[in-house]
């Protein structure tokens, strides 16, 4: 009985539990290692706050020297320059916000040197239903993107961009005849946090990143 | 009598019926939340704030149907006195002095120590059914200026949306409307700030003001 409730996880992991990834990374490590001090990671959209809080942790964890100003603390900070709706989208709209005094003051009161833009999504499709009155079960496909730009306030550059995404298939089931419960997570969110947490780090050490993936 | 009694019972099962599926929600949104001091220094332009009266007890009624449910809720927004916060909030972050004016001028009436009068108007609120992407409202302002002579220079139409996960949020459907609409408004509030100078009939009547 053990070895057939292994069987069936080992199968149901070998079908479910890789995650796919697509990576374009545009980060340049060269010219940008060391720089700086005080990173803001920033959600441009309220609702991207978990990925940028993600990222944070894990950057936090490997680059202990850099000091992180929270991006809520940021956005109020820059009333009303930051605003999902307001916020400079490009390079030449950040060097205008910056000719503005006020702006450029409170940016050096605050000290911060680096800004991160991050925006994300987390979608599940083609979910899909079976069983009947013994075993029941779900897949659905996952899809976790994370979109990243790198802003360097002190020269007023764009450092680059990462966009990520992680693809997989979270299922779950049971059965009573034999018995067992498999749930397989596919851990989207956490692979496209880590691979990004990651690139921004191999950039601001000077690490060079593996290529696109 | 048997009649009336089956009358009676069906429209109580009916009744019950439409009741199990439907929810009806009053929402009446007072407050904007509060706003940081601007990086901003106000412009100096004596402005007249006109509030219509649709606009100072503007309500609407939006119809929600939840995905894969059968709930539908039947939300009456009132959001008058939330209007008129937010625009007294702001115009004075923006213009060096702000006067409430009770009319529109019009003909020969000239009013005195304004040099520009704004009258802000709801153009649309609307909540969307909820889908796989979230839950969102949308507000959008027309904000009409006029010279003190009365003569209208131009209207300009604002945007603002508020969006939330829908499976990350649990939250009641009054608390959901009044916070997505507030952050609605806020983003409103900043693209009046930061664009309000931009307007280009603005930019020509007021560039000296603008430039500095």
């Amino acid at each position: 009985m053990k070895f057939k409730l292994l069987c069936i996880i080992f199968i149901v992991s070998f079908m479910f539990g890789c995650t796919k990834s697509q990576i374009k990374d545009s980060l340049n490590a060269d010219s940008h290692a060391n720089q700086y001090t005080t990173v803001t990671i920033f959600p441009i959209n309220l609702t991207d706050k978990e990925f940028a809080e993600c990222v944070q942790e894990k950057l936090k964890h490997d680059l202990q020297y850099l000091k992180f100003l929270q991006g809520d603390k940021f956005r109020e900070a820059m009333f009303p320059w930051f605003e999902p709706n307001t916020a400079p989208k490009n390079i030449e709209e950040l060097s205008e916000l910056l000719t503005k005094p006020l702006v450029k003051k409170r940016i050096e009161s605050l000290g911060v040197e680096l800004l991160i833009y991050v925006s994300g999504y987390t979608k599940e499709t083609e979910q899909e239903q079976w069983g009947d009155q013994l075993t029941i079960g779900f897949s659905a496909k996952r899809e976790t993107r994370i979109l990243v730009t790198v802003w360097d306030l002190k020269e007023i550059v764009r450092v680059g961009d990462t966009d990520i995404s992680f693809k997989g298939t979270v299922a779950g089931g049971y059965g009573i005849i034999p018995p067992f419960i498999y749930i397989w997570p596919a851990l989207t969110e956490s692979n496209a946090c880590n691979e990004t947490a990651e690139r921004i780090s191999n950039c601001l050490t000077g690490k060079d990143s593996s290529a696109d993936k | 009598m048997k009649k009336l009694t089956f009358i009676s019972f069906s429209l109580f099962v009916s009744i019950s019926l439409f009741f199990s599926c439907t929810k009806i929600n009053n929402i009446e949104i007072n407050d904007i939340g509060n706003y940081p001091q601007p990086l901003f220094e106000p412009l100096p332009i004596k402005v007249g704030v006109y509030y219509g009266n649709d606009f100072a007890t503007f309500e609407t009624t939006q119809k929600v149907k939840i995905p894969n449910t059968d709930l539908t809720y039947i939300d009456h927004v009132k959001m008058g006195k939330a209007n008129t916060v937010l625009f007294d909030t702001i115009l004075p972050m923006v213009f060096e002095k702000v006067t409430h004016v009770l009319y529109l001028p019009k003909g020969s009436d000239h009013m005195r120590n304004v040099d520009l009068i704004i009258e802000p108007a709801v153009h649309s609120y609307s909540i969307p059914n909820p889908t796989a992407d979230g839950v969102y409202i949308h507000i959008v302002y027309d904000i009409n200026f006029y010279l003190p002579e009365g003569e209208k220079i131009s209207s300009w139409r604002i945007e603002g949306t508020g969006h939330a996960l829908i499976q990350i949020e649990f939250k009641t459907e009054v608390t959901a409307v009044t916070e997505l609409t507030q952050m609605a408004m806020r983003q409103v509030a900043a693209k009046f700030m930061t664009d309000f100078c931009k307007q280009a009939d603005i930019k020509k009547l007021f560039y000296k003001e603008c430039s500095q």
